[in-house]
């Protein structure tokens, strides 16, 4: 099969996904959602840009064209949403309070809970403040292209294209947004 | 590729492993390095469970329903002719058997007719006042007059005047 069948086959299938919004909602909605608020840092805004990229997406449903997942076209859709705002004033706050931190308190209580022990479970809660405290001290810019990585599975091409960064860009704010999550844990291990 | 430095990955090193996959040469590092190898352990696992525990809270949002947003309700575009032509159909259903009702109804008296009434000729009077006449006359046989009943005098004139309600000529 062709690479131009599959994307055919996908673009129908993907359609026809995307005709019920609330089934698109019920479906991508944490992911497009988890993706913003950790990128922006502001989770009421978040809901409205998310909200927005779901509106979009649908009007703009006729346009997709099936060379990517649902997902990724979401994703890239709330990028071009996030730049949106970062280019407006009143987003300005974000960039400039370094001590700003994430409105989400007790990440780790939303983790399902597992067999694992309490000291064990008590470590995963520690490391994961640890990686959102060390989020929140890089820009908009870097969490965006570390989260594709890490929450969207997204590959450096793949990041570069969504966000219009050049490949050495988004190399550079990955290996920043590395070294700060190391240091992070390291400080603690 | 850099090469391994103080017998460690160098932060290169470290994420592309973390990025990408390891090199040969870092593979072959880590193979034998507990201490590199146990970071990069801790920091895959710890970049997963916050990812997980990220994607518990945003699940735990409250949802949203689009669909009355994304389809608002069709233009109303055609509601203002559609009201214009309900509105002159119901005049049009009252309108036109009123006033096919009213042209049935006699013509109102015109201010000749009316002159005409006021007018009366002098025969017409005089025809009046012999059937008051006659009218009274039957009266004062049948009925007694009140005025008499109760004892009370006015004079003939007056009388005639109150009771027949005769026209002078």
């Amino acid at each position: 099969m062709t690479a131009s069948i599959i994307h055919q086959e996908r673009q129908v299938n993907a359609i026809s996904e995307l005709d019920d919004i609330d089934s698109l909602v019920a479906v991508y909605w944490p992911r497009v959602l988890r993706y913003v608020t950790f990128s922006i840092g502001d989770s009421d805004l978040a809901q409205t840009i998310t909200q927005d990229c779901f509106l979009k997406a649908y009007k703009g449903r006729e346009s997709f064209r099936g060379e990517c997942a649902v997902s990724t076209w979401l994703i890239g859709i709330a990028n071009n949403l996030i730049r949106d705002q970062l280019r407006l004033k009143k987003f300005q706050f974000w960039r400039k309070a370094s001590a700003t931190s994430l409105d989400i308190t007790e990440m780790a209580s939303f983790l399902p809970s597992d067999e694992s022990s309490p000291e064990a479970r008590l470590l995963v809660r520690e490391r994961t403040e640890q990686v959102k405290a060390a989020l929140e001290l890089l820009s908009v810019n870097q969490r965006r292209v570390f989260l594709l990585r890490f929450f969207e599975g997204l590959n450096i091409e793949e990041i570069a294209e969504t966000t219009g960064m050049p490949v050495n860009t988004v190399k550079t704010h990955l290996y920043r947004g590395i070294t700060a999550i190391r240091a992070s844990l390291g400080e603690k291990a | 590729m850099s090469s391994i430095r103080q017998g460690h990955l160098t932060d290169d090193q470290f994420a592309e492993c973390a990025i990408v996959a390891p090199s040969p040469e870092s593979e072959a590092h880590l193979r034998e390095c507990f201490q590199c190898r146990a970071e990069l352990a801790r920091f895959t696992s710890s970049m997963d469970d916050f990812s997980r525990a990220a994607f518990g809270w945003s699940e735990a949002q409250p949802s949203v329903s689009l669909r009355a947003v994304a389809n608002p309700a069709p233009s109303r575009t055609w509601f203002i002719p559609a009201t214009w032509a309900v509105t002159a159909a119901v005049v049009a259903a009252i309108g036109i058997p009123m006033m096919k009702h009213h042209e049935r109804q006699p013509a109102a008296p015109s201010e000749t007719t009316l002159a005409d009434v006021q007018d009366d000729s002098d025969a017409q009077i005089a025809e009046d006042n012999r059937l008051m006449r006659s009218v009274n006359m039957a009266i004062g046989v049948n009925d007694p007059s009140p005025l008499r009943e109760y004892g009370l005098q006015t004079s003939p004139r007056l009388r005639l005047k109150k009771v027949s309600g005769l026209r002078s000529e």
